[in-house]
């Protein structure tokens, strides 16, 4: 599969019409009545289709996300001699830049190897303008910096009436109105990144108001990261004019004040594309930690979790699962620990609930990640039948034993 | 708006009017750009949302600093620094003669102020002289942020109907839509040789096609070979093959010639050649720039 589709997810991105949308989404009432009756999908068929199983799994270490771009055929081959020359030039100079004073010390530690397990991701890329290489070092410091300012507290609904499951509720809704109006990913993350930072600066917020807030929060996100966004009208017909114009403008300058117009926080999925790429991972792993990123989104266990963390998890669990690999701490090379400065260790916990959520989704009543990547789009993914696999179990028990 | 006293109206930016006001406590001058907001509209314009959010994270001496964001009733008020003028109205007031050191000073600034930008993921996307603030100690910042959009990596396809024509690059006047810091590098060319000639547009197109022809008649008509892929833009059309007949000692007759080769690492066509904003800080052009400039940091 070609990776393009990756890094051209806005391209065609227009505000659907609301007539276009389907009635069962379009139509929907207030939060209390919300479900999920015409888009969820029939679990005997999921079931059938993994037991039939599935292609066989597919080894893609060369059909790599190396390039998100068209340009990758620029790529030049080098001999054998110049590019292991150059690379260990290249490497001298990354071990002497190395950020994170705990990185450095580990790779101290065993330094007889350094030369030969740390590679430069960008290598093969730096000649392609939309990796902007020359600034990634800066944008990824400061992303980490934003989204230590702007964190999310745990267990934020006490001071509301609404409960998680209403939460689950509503972002399993945002999760099919982004699908339906075809919003970006980054879209839905920011998103649900408002309505959290919002419930947590304000207090009382119950069934009631809760869709609300979703919507004026899709609202804000697509007027921030979308080329072209939906229309206000689009909105209160999606809630079945459960609320109207002024209600959701009102909300928005609320949400945008209490806030203080910051909606820089970075998303999952600005790390997870990064670490995708260090890792060299294939297009169906990339694929894979999206939805592990989606599927996150509706747990409100882990939405105070730093995006950096969960994009960690998200991509070594990915390729743990569609590699079948049992011992998952390889996974995480010296090379990962670099340049993310993340542990497996750091990760590991947050790795093992994304392992539990997989095992839950099958049974979930809120299916609308389920659904979206079961979509040839998505090349199925969440019917992967490694995601019913040992790993991804044995993480999942490792889960329940702590709750224990 | 009790807490300001409007004094004058100064312009105005890509959404609302802006005012020079004081601060009736602190007597501190500033400047009010106003944003209506109507209840049957379509809330807060999204280039209003993006300039705030963007502005209230990028706090440089190069850039505009927004101080506070007031709402009441039917309007949101953003409270910016104030400055004396534009580039554009400094460069009226000079009737065609600059000081050299000057132009020098005014580019660095502009590309410290656009680094800092570049190296927080944001891009400008309407760099003009009428978006450079200048004042009474020289300092430069950008404003005008309306079109300024945050990037991710890798960059994705953004709106191609950005920057004014005469500083727009000719990948985007091609349709671009996948286009990244070079964007703003290519309005920085521009703005340099502008400077240099204090105040002269180097590129006054009146539409796309005379942009273009204007572009190519000075540097010489792209090729394949020198652009790969060009061809492929979605508002392609093949121009004659301008040879690069006039020299850029021409264009910027008093530049010298280590700012004709800046200008001249910024002014390429194919986006992926262009000089990035660090990069051209670093260049010989600004050796003997003045210390007290170079040095000062945000």
């Amino acid at each position: 599969m070609s990776t393009q589709s990756i890094d051209r997810e806005n391209i065609t991105a227009r505000p659907v019409k609301t007539s276009d949308l389907p009635k069962s989404l379009a139509n929907r009432p207030a939060l209390g009545e919300l479900g999920n009756k015409v888009l969820h999908v029939n679990h005997d068929n999921i079931q059938k289709k993994t037991l039939m199983g599935p292609p066989a799994l597919q080894k893609q270490q060369e059909n790599t996300i190396k390039s998100y771009s068209k340009t990758e055929k620029s790529t030049t081959t080098k001999t054998e001699d110049k590019s292991s020359n150059q690379k260990l030039k290249r490497e001298e100079s990354l071990v002497k830049k190395i950020v994170s004073a705990k990185v450095q010390a580990k790779l101290n530690s065993f330094s007889s190897f350094k030369y030969c397990t740390i590679e430069d991701p960008d290598e093969e890329t730096k000649d392609q303008p939309q990796m902007v290489t020359e600034y990634l070092e800066d944008i990824f410091g400061y992303l980490r910096e934003m989204e230590t300012k702007f964190s999310i507290k745990e267990n934020y609904l006490e001071k509301h009436s609404s409960t998680p499951k209403m939460r689950a509720i509503l972002i399993n809704w945002l999760v099919e109105v982004h699908q339906n109006f075809k919003l970006c990913v980054e879209t839905l993350h920011l998103s649900v990144g408002i309505v959290d930072r919002y419930l947590q600066m304000t207090t009382n917020i119950g069934r009631d108001t809760l869709q609300l807030v979703g919507i004026a929060a899709v609202f804000i996100a697509s007027k921030y990261e979308e080329m072209y966004f939906p229309e206000i009208g689009d909105f209160v017909y999606l809630c079945d004019d459960a609320f109207s114009k002024k209600q959701i403008i009102r909300l928005e300058i609320h949400i945008l004040k209490k806030l203080e117009f910051n909606l820089g926080r970075p998303l999952p999925i600005h790390f997870l594309r990064r670490y995708s790429k260090i890792g060299k991972v294939s297009a169906i792993q990339h694929i894979l930690g999206k939805y592990l990123l989606d599927l996150a989104l509706v747990e409100y266990k882990l939405c105070h979790i730093k995006p950096s963390i969960l994009a960690a998890a998200a991509c070594c669990l990915s390729v743990a699962i569609l590699n079948d690999v049992l011992d998952i701490s390889k996974v995480w090379t010296p090379t990962m620990i670099h340049y993310t400065t993340y542990e497996y260790l750091d990760f590991k916990p947050v790795m093992i609930e994304l392992a539990s959520l997989i095992i839950k989704s099958v049974d979930l009543k809120h299916q609308a990640a389920r659904t979206k990547y079961a979509a040839a789009k998505f090349r199925k993914i969440s019917l992967h039948p490694n995601l019913n696999g040992q790993l991804v179990r044995m993480l999942a028990l490792q889960s329940s034993k702590i709750k224990k | 708006m009790q807490k300001y006293e409007k004094l004058e109206k100064i312009g105005e930016g890509t959404y609302g009017t802006v005012f020079k006001a004081k601060n009736r406590e602190s007597l501190e001058i500033v400047a009010l750009k106003r944003v209506r907001l109507d209840d049957d509209d379509e809330g807060v314009p999204s280039s209003a949302l993006r300039e705030i959010c963007l502005l209230k994270e990028l706090k440089h001496k190069n850039i505009v600093r927004l101080y506070d964001v007031l709402h009441s009733d039917k309007k949101l008020t953003l409270v910016f620094e104030h400055c004396d003028q534009d580039l554009k109205k400094y460069f009226d007031s000079l009737n065609g003669d600059i000081d050299l050191d000057v132009v020098k000073s005014f580019m660095f600034q502009l590309l410290r102020g656009l680094a800092f930008c570049h190296s927080h993921n944001v891009l400008h996307r309407d760099l003009k002289p009428q978006n450079l603030l200048i004042n009474k100690n020289g300092e430069l910042k950008l404003a005008d942020f309306g079109l300024a959009r945050a990037f991710g990596i890798p960059v994705k396809c953004y709106s191609a109907e950005v920057v004014t024509l005469w500083y727009r690059p000719p990948d985007v006047l091609f349709g671009a839509k996948l286009y990244t810091t070079s964007i703003d590098m290519w309005s920085a060319g521009c703005i340099f040789a502008e400077l240099a000639n204090a105040g002269r547009p180097l590129f006054p197109g009146s539409d796309v096609d005379d942009q273009l022809r204007r572009i190519f008649k000075l540097l010489g008509t792209p090729t394949e070979d020198t652009w790969t892929g060009m061809s492929q833009l979605p508002d392609y059309k093949p121009f004659p093959l301008y040879q690069p007949n006039m020299s850029l000692t021409q264009v910027v007759p008093k530049l010298g010639n280590r700012g004709r080769d800046l200008l001249q690492r910024l002014l390429v066509c194919n986006p992926m050649g262009r000089l990035s904003a660090d990069d051209a800080m670093l260049h010989q052009y600004f050796s003997d720039l003045n210390p007290a400039v170079k040095n000062d940091r945000c």
